[in-house]
Order: structure tokens, then sequence, then C-alpha cells
């Protein structure tokens, strides 16, 4: 039963909670970007022009990966894993795992959601390249839940 | 692979739909339309079509227009193939080339005349192993809708000498296998599009076949059964008041109250035509709101091929030195 123990215990419950933040919320973001750079080649292949434009829009979903690194780094910096001591009760590891949670979830979620959002706003600039201001702020709008995500898991983090 | 069955999906639609909705900005809109129209001379219509893609070099007649078109159609077609994820959705636009390009040899072949250039080479099977399947009567490379309905119509023809009748077999079958490939594909909206199609071609059979006193047996032949609204209705609806009640609740509304003005004597036959094509490209309009899947696509294509028929008809009217208002009364609502 050595890898129970080793799985409850603190250290790995803590860097787990580090990997899911960061994991989660990166592949959400490669996703996201991946969405949004299709539509971006798209664009570009009829107008070139418009390449800073697009750039742009595609990107927006970039932030949750930043996001996951941050509360990642953070935790890993909790837990003394940079120092070479890591000390962390089994309790506290747990706790470091639910902290991540928010942004890993909001994160992976908000990351295709947010692509989708820029791809469908690739069009509008496709169309009516004067409308970048306001064709940005649809998919913005999506970045506010991952913001409150990382807000979260960032105030647990630093009362555990 | 099929839409909507897992293996393909909207965001599969994200470069063709980001790469259209760039190339919408070059359609032909109404404003480009009543432009060409106004224009002083053919110089500066040619000008407003070099604005949208088109070869700036200004024709001499309608025979180079066409020629024109029938490049830019070619080329549409390689383009649509190209940034397609389903090229089913792009055959459905191209069985009736197909069609049709079987009826040009048909009816070429009975009344023995140069019917080489009617031949538009964007079907499914090539212009010359079509016509070494029909000359040969192997039909190895047809679909089998394609083949039983060229084997029935030449033998409707043999039979009758009505190349009419030939082109009902053929209009039929037609429609029938457009329908059965956008079932295929899963795409409610393209299987929408092509009922309405159906039933846009019927009310302007009932219309047409009404005013020339054609009989019930008559239309029996001519109506496509697979459209939202029965044949049967159709058929047995020969008061205006009734007929333009069919279309009540349908998007052919406005087209069945000019329909039934026609059959009162209030309205012309091209106004009828003109309702159906616009309701079409009302239909269309949806994919406008649509952030990405394959309606776009199905929107651009249908939308090109529209604005040939208005180039053609701009053009041919300034030929034949129509005034810009009566060129304009010909030209229907534009996708963009």
């Amino acid at each position: 039963m050595e890898w129970l123990n080793a799985i409850f215990s603190g250290p790995f419950l803590a860097i787990l909670g580090a990997a899911l933040a960061a994991g989660c919320a990166g592949a959400g973001s490669a996703r996201g970007v991946g969405v949004a750079g299709e539509a971006a080649a798209g664009v570009l292949t009829e107008d070139p022009g418009k390449f800073g434009q697009t750039l742009l829009l595609q990107a927006l979903p970039g932030t949750q990966g930043i996001y996951g690194l941050l509360v990642a780094f953070l935790i890993m910096n909790n837990i003394g894993l940079f120092g070479g001591n890591v000390n962390v009760t089994t309790s506290q590891g747990f706790m470091y795992l639910a902290a991540s949670l928010p942004i890993a979830i909001a994160g992976y979620f908000s990351g295709i959601a947010q692509g989708r959002a820029s791809a469908a706003s690739m069009g509008v600039i496709a169309k009516k390249p004067e409308e970048l201001a306001k064709s940005m702020l649809y998919p913005a709008m999506v970045e506010t839940y991952a913001v409150l995500a990382l807000l979260v898991s960032i105030l647990m983090l630093t009362n555990v | 692979m099929k839409y909507g069955e897992g293996s393909i999906q909207d965001i599969d639609y994200l470069y063709s739909t980001a790469r259209l909705r760039s190339l919408e900005r070059g359609l032909l809109s109404h404003d480009r339309m009543d432009r060409m129209c106004d224009a002083k001379n053919l110089e500066d219509a040619v000008k407003v079509l070099a604005e949208c893609g088109y070869d700036d070099t200004v024709p001499v007649n309608p025979g180079q227009v066409d020629e024109l078109l029938a490049e830019a159609r070619n080329e549409l077609f390689k383009l649509v193939e190209s940034i397609a994820p389903d090229l089913d959705i792009v055959d459905v636009f191209k069985v009736k080339y197909d069609y049709h390009n079987v009826k040009t040899f048909l009816k070429g072949e009975h009344g023995g005349e140069n019917y080489q250039a009617l031949f538009i080479p964007c079907g499914r099977v090539p212009v010359e192993v079509l016509c070494e399947n029909l000359r040969e009567n192997s039909y190895k490379d047809f679909s089998s809708s394609l083949r039983r309905a060229a084997e029935e119509a030449k033998e409707v023809l043999g039979r009758t000498n009505d190349p009419q009748l030939a082109d009902f077999v053929l209009d039929n079958a037609c429609y029938k296998e457009m329908l059965a490939l956008a079932q295929q594909t899963n795409s409610k909206f393209l299987v929408g599009y092509v009922k309405l199609l159906i039933d846009s071609a019927n009310l302007r059979a009932v219309v047409r076949s009404r005013r020339m006193g054609k009989d019930a047996d008559f239309l029996r032949l001519c109506l496509i059964p697979d459209g939202t609204i029965s044949p049967a209705a159709l058929i047995s609806e020969m008061n205006p008041d009734a007929f333009e009640a069919l279309y009540n609740s349908s998007p052919l509304a406005a087209a069945g109250v000019t329909g039934a003005a026609v059959l009162r004597g209030e309205a012309r036959l091209t106004s009828v035509d003109l309702k159906c094509d616009d309701a079409l490209t009302e239909y269309l309009k949806k994919a406008k709101y649509v952030a990405f899947g394959e309606q776009p696509l199905i929107a651009f294509l249908v939308a090109k091929e529209n604005e040939f028929t208005a180039v053609r008809t701009i053009m041919a009217g300034r030929f034949a030195g129509l005034s810009p208002d009566m060129i304009k009364e010909r030209l229907r609502d534009s996708y963009v």
C-alpha cells in the first residue's frame, strides 16, 4: 500500500493541483488559440493586410494558460518546491488541490469558449474591419470568468 | 465523413467560413448591381465587375460574357471544393449540371444540332465521360439515379419525340437526387434549402401550366413529389385564393400571393419567378448569423451562382440597349 500512501501524501496532492492548474487551463487555451488561429488563417488567405487584427483576436484565448501557470507557480512556491524542502501535510495538500480547481476547470472551458467567440469575431473582421473594437468585446467578455476563477484560486492559495 | 456525426463538426468549417466571409465583400451587392445598370457605358459597368474579382476585359458580345461566367463558375467550384471539409455538400450543387448535360446531349443528338457550347463542365461527371457513357449506353460513371433517369429520358424521347417529357423525367430525378444527397450530409439547413427549391419549382410549374391551360395530367408529370407542399394539393387547388392559402405559412408566402395574382390575370408570369428567387435568397440569409458551419459555405455557393445570373441579365440588357430601370426590374434580391 505504499503507492496509496504516496498518493495521499501532502506534496503529491499539492503538485497534482499545480499540474491541473497549468495543464487544464493550458489545454483550454491551446484549443481556443487553435480554433481562433484556423479562422485567422482563413481571413489572411484573402486579405493579408488584416494580420495585426486577427493576431489580436487569436491571442485573447491564450490568457487562461498564463493564469494556470501563475497558480501552478504559486502552489509550487508555497510548498517550497523550488527550495528543495517540501513540507506539506495531507490536509494542506488537499487544500492546494482544491484551490487549483477553479482555474483548472474555468480555464479549460473558458479557453475553448473564448476561442469560438474569437473565431466568430474573425468573421466580423473579415467583412467589417472597422468594427475591430466592438468585435473584440464579445470574446473579451468570456475572460471575466477566467479572471474570477483565477481570483478565487489565488485567494484560496494565500489562505492555505 | 458526414456533418454532425462526430466526424465533421461546425469547428471544421472555421477556415472555410472565415475565408468565405472575406470573399463575401467582393460579391455583387444590390448597390453594385445598380451601379452596373446606371453606368454610362460598358467600360464603367465592367469596372464594377472588376471590383468583384472578375476580369476587366470589356466584352464585345454576350457570348464573351458567357465565357467569362463559365470560367468564373469553374473557379468557384474549384475554390469551394478546396476548402469544404465535406465534399458531399458541394456535390448537391453539382448534381444539376450532370442532369443539364444529359438533357443537352439528348436534345442535341435528337435534334441534330451543334450543342457542344451548351454543356456546363461543373458536374460530377466530366462532360467527355458523360457523352461517352451516353453514346455507349454504358453509364458506368453515372450515379444510380442519374443512370435510371438518363435511360428513362432516352426511352421517353425515342418513344414520344417530345423533349419536354424527357426534361420532366430528368428534372424530377435531379431534385430527388439533390434531396437524397442533402439528407446524407445531415445538414438541416441544406435539406431545408433543397425542399424550398422543390417547392418553388412546383409553384412556378403550377402557375405557368395553368396560365397555359394545361390539365391535371400535365401537372402530374412535371410536379416534384418531395417538397413540403404535396403535388396532390397543388393539382387539386384550382381556385387562386385556395392556391394562395397553401403557401400562407411557407417562406414562399409572397410568391404564393403573386402566383395567385398571375392566375387571376393581375400580374406577370415573370414576377412569380422573381418572388420565388427572392424567397430562396431570404432563406440563405439565415447563414449570415451562423458564426461557422456549413451554412455560410452553402450560402456563398448559391449567392455566387445567383451573381452569375445577375451579371448575365445586366450585361445582356445593356447589349440589348434596355434602360437601367428595365434591367433593374429583372434583378433578384442579393445575398449581401
